[in-house]
């Protein structure tokens, strides 16, 4: 009798501790599965159809654009905490900065999960700074190298920085968190890039 | 001989049910942020969970040495479990670093000082268990052979 009520403690215990513990192993798998979508995730954001331009409108006036398509083949939406683009002129060891753009968390853009979208950016030169740069033509002009409007060594340098989803990301000190649910493309032309 | 099979079987099953709590709360301290539920990295949490991981060590296991043999067991087994979890997009899905430079190292880094929390709640709740499985053993044997009442 006493045997037998043991026995009732322990399959009790037993049906409870097997409950904890498959809640804590559906709790495992499902943070692992996550962990691994998170760095697929990783690897499918991808940036494509970089497109720089250099443009003279009918007016005279000068065009310098940028053009890219974030390509998001991921479940998760992607939360913009930055885009960022600038273009110049090299001028052996200095430059000549044409054009900027910088977009903020605040606008609060997102990428949609399973989509692609097209970011542009475009600046008109005129005034000084195209008169500066038109002394740069000339002056490479005099020293043997033949530029025109259209072919001066435009730099460019873009980088989108986002959030996956609503993963956290505010980590002080363990930072490799931040880094796990942060999407980074950069893209660089002109710089001296290899 | 029975009894040695009992304390075996307690011993076992302890260690297999007792490691998945640990396995979870290491994946988690190592990875809040994609980790579900979300504990936060809150150590008092933590050492709450595990003094209750360690009370079915103690309930099922009639002798203490097998007892706080099994908290060794299952924390070693559920940390190996935990690392494992970190692996499996890597052996999984084939997928490249996540982290970058020192991957496997920064796990045992950042997750070793859980291992003695993990033990030190583990004796906790293995003195708690084996005190409750003393008392409903009492409790019984006093319905089981104490004096009726007069009907």
């Amino acid at each position: 009798m006493a045997r037998k009520e043991w026995f009732g403690l322990n399959r009790a215990v037993l049906v409870l501790t097997v409950a904890f513990s498959l809640v804590f192993l559906a709790f495992s798998v499902t943070s692992a599965v996550t962990y691994s979508k998170i760095n697929l995730a990783q690897e499918q954001i991808v940036m494509e159809n970089e497109k720089r331009v250099a443009e003279i409108l009918p007016n005279g006036t000068l065009f310098i654009g940028f053009s890219v398509r974030i390509v998001n083949p991921s479940e998760y939406v992607i939360h913009v905490a930055s885009i960022s683009w600038y273009s110049e002129v090299l001028n052996g060891t200095s430059a000549i900065p044409l054009a900027s753009n910088y977009t903020t968390e605040n606008l609060g853009v997102t990428i949609a999960a399973s989509a692609s979208t097209d970011l542009a950016f475009g600046w008109f030169i005129v005034g000084d700074l195209f008169e500066q740069l038109k002394g740069f033509i000339n002056y490479s002009d005099s020293k043997g190298v033949v530029y025109t409007l259209l072919t001066a060594p435009y730099a460019h340098s873009f980088e989108f920085r986002g959030w996956l989803d609503d993963f956290k990301h505010d980590y002080l000190r363990e930072n490799y968190l931040n880094g796990l649910v942060t999407v980074d493309l950069r893209y660089t032309y002109g710089l001296g890039e290899t | 001989m029975k009894a040695e099979r009992e304390s075996v079987f307690g011993l076992v099953a302890s260690v297999l049910m007792c490691a998945t709590p640990i396995a979870f709360l290491t994946f988690e301290f190592m990875l809040p942020n994609v980790s579900y539920p979300g504990i936060g990295k809150n150590l008092l949490v933590i050492l709450l969970l595990s003094i209750l991981t360690g009370i079915p060590a103690g309930l099922l296991n009639k002798k203490t040495n097998f007892a706080i043999v099994s908290i060794f067991l299952y924390t070693i087994i559920g940390y190996l479990l935990a690392f494992l979890f970190y692996m499996f997009p890597f052996v999984a899905y084939n997928a490249n670093l996540a982290i970058p430079g020192l991957y496997y190292a920064a796990f045992l880094r950042f997750t070793i000082v859980l291992v003695f929390l993990f033990v030190f709640g583990g004796i906790i709740g293995v003195v708690g268990g084996q005190y409750l499985r003393d008392s409903v053993g009492r409790v019984e044997t006093k319905i089981l052979w104490g004096e009726k009442p007069d009907t």
